[in-house]
């Protein structure tokens, strides 16, 4: 029995509608910046016309003074200190060169749109009013494995590729081998979670698929 | 769950529809089923009954879930 107050979801044509475009607009411009970086490892495009494609951003080890960026501070009760990284911008790189800038970034992509173009069918399915079909069942659980195997493959296909770039570039004992950003707001442990809950959702996906051919044939 | 073409269960509703003179669709009204389910029920597609179904059309019809339903395991 419900509530007088409890608030009621409706999901309605109109958001089906808003959020297949949505994910249709997301479709296209990951197509396009996948394609764009195809482009841009063939050397097609300027190594710098794609902003942050030709650098890498590495961390130093504790031994290594941090520099103090020159900032005239107003207030006596703060002090400043540099950052841990540094980043290398690669003015021309050549074709291993971009290849290993661009993998990590093609990597992304590629998931981004298995990712979306499987919600975007499982969305279709929705509209033809029969979502709990073995096919979306596959479906929930590819996103909730493209998740969990893009948390934990990008950082280690990031960092093999970021330590190719700067070993004959900057003195090894005076760089980090790996670094991970291990916090809630980004990062592969975000991924890794988000990759779990999508993995529980899909099990109950499935148990809820395999309810309704129970109920199949029932008069 | 075994499959239904195994299960060895007929239904005898057109064979009980036609001793009593009634149509579907005013036995779909009696039971408050719809015709298509009912029609499902009668072509032997239905992969289960609910009781308060059999209850009902036992009411309509007269009769026991015996007379609806039989099993043959060959």
């Amino acid at each position: 029995m419900s509530s007088p107050g409890r608030p009621r979801i409706h999901w309605t044509r109109a958001d089906s509608v808003l959020l297949q475009g949505t994910l249709f607009l997301g479709l296209l411009l990951l197509s396009l910046s996948f394609l764009a970086t195809l482009l841009w490892i063939l050397a097609v495009v300027p190594a710098g016309a794609m902003g942050w494609m030709n650098e890498i951003t590495v961390h130093h080890t504790s031994e290594v003074a941090r520099a103090v960026p020159d900032v005239t501070l107003l207030a006596d009760d703060v002090g400043v200190r540099g950052t841990d990284t540094l980043v290398l911008v690669f003015e021309d790189p050549g074709a291993p060169e971009r290849l290993l800038l661009a993998l990590p970034v093609l990597l992304q992509q590629v998931l981004g749109l298995v990712v979306v173009g499987l919600v975007l069918r499982m969305l279709q399915s929705l509209s033809s009013g029969d979502p709990f079909v073995p096919a979306n069942v596959r479906r929930v659980y590819a996103v909730a494995f493209a998740v969990l195997l893009g948390s934990l493959l990008l950082p280690v296909v990031e960092s093999v590729c970021d330590i190719a770039l700067w070993q004959d570039r900057v003195p090894v004992d005076e760089v980090a081998l790996l670094a991970f950003d291990l916090g809630l707001g980004s990062g592969p442990l975000t991924g890794f979670l988000v990759g779990l809950l999508l993995v529980s959702l899909a099990e109950v996906f499935r148990r809820g698929a395999r309810m309704r051919e129970d109920v199949e044939g029932l008069v | 769950m075994p499959p239904e073409e195994a299960s060895g269960i007929s239904i005898h509703l057109d064979k009980l529809l036609a001793e009593r003179g009634m149509t579907l669709t005013e036995l779909a009204d009696r039971v408050g089923v719809s015709v298509v389910n009912l029609s499902v029920l009668k072509n032997g597609r239905a992969r289960a009954i609910r009781f308060s179904t059999l209850a009902a059309l036992c009411r309509a019809l007269d009769c026991q879930p015996g007379d609806l339903i039989s099993h043959d395991p060959d």
